[in-house]
């Protein structure tokens, strides 16, 4: 697990969930962007995983 | 990276909408018969979705029919304090629990030769991309029948139907934190039985 400004990997991890539903606050929100800014492998995780959340969205049509 | 939260936030629920649910149930509670069409024609299929969860394809809709009557039927003691579709959940949970203490649970996974035809394609005027978002839901809904019962679940309720967490609480019995961790750990799993199945699929 990396740490980039004030988060590691697993913190992230911890709140994307409520990052992808705009449920933190501005200084959490900040540091998850600015973490997924500098981890390739975060920023890659949380792409699919935004895509995951939108295809279940989707199975509801 | 994009901003991940806009897309997410047009989830975000319409304040007026209690209130209009509220008004719908007292004019079914007074008989009026076009507001339960209203009433059934915009919940009847994500009441089906669930029913056929909690219960079986072969008796989802006469669960769905049961609650919908329960729904009529006591309409007045509706007050607000869910969601219309969270109170609706709550009759069809009931049912489905009720029928399956009388029969045991068959899961029918067959599909009508229609619903493959669709998915494959059939009828759309851009059947590669048709094909392909079939096979994302296909991929999909593999992966989560794969999941244990109560993390599909929580996946259906919260991600599929879109209920909130706090409904989802409300609905299953349990507390926020609790269903935010339920949540977290279901999406997780089955992030990586996509992921799983996709490096298979590869081989």
């Amino acid at each position: 697990m990396k740490h980039f400004g004030n988060l590691s990997c697993a913190d992230v991890l911890e709140r994307l969930d409520d990052y992808v539903d705009g449920e933190l606050n501005e200084v959490d929100k900040k540091n998850v962007e600015t973490h997924l800014s500098q981890c390739s492998e975060c920023e890659s995780f949380g792409q699919s995983y935004h895509v995951m959340r939108q295809a279940l969205a989707e199975l509801s049509e | 990276m994009p901003a991940l939260h806009t897309f997410w936030d047009l989830n975000l629920s319409d304040p007026y909408q209690r209130q209009r649910e509220r008004e719908l149930m007292s004019q079914i509670a007074a008989g009026d018969d076009q507001a339960f069409r209203m009433l059934s024609d915009e919940h009847k299929s994500a009441l089906l979705q669930m029913a056929r969860f909690w219960s079986s394809a072969e008796h989802a809709d006469d669960i769905v029919q049961e609650s919908l009557l329960n729904a009529y039927r006591y309409a007045d003691s509706y007050r607000g304090e869910a969601s219309l579709r969270t109170w609706l959940l709550h009759l069809v949970r009931n049912n489905a629990f009720k029928s399956r203490s009388k029969e045991s649970r068959e899961y029918d996974k067959r599909k009508s030769l229609v619903q493959l035809g669709i998915e494959a394609g059939w009828g759309s005027e851009n059947p590669q991309l048709i094909a392909e978002r079939a096979e994302r839901k296909a991929l999909l809904r593999a992966a989560i029948d794969q999941l244990e019962p109560h993390e599909r679940e929580i996946i259906t309720l919260r991600d599929i139907q879109g209920l909130t967490t706090a409904e989802c609480a409300t609905l299953l019995g349990e507390k926020i934190p609790t269903i935010k961790t339920k949540v977290r750990r279901a999406r997780l799993r089955l992030a990586a039985l996509l992921r799983t199945m996709k490096i298979e699929e590869a081989q």
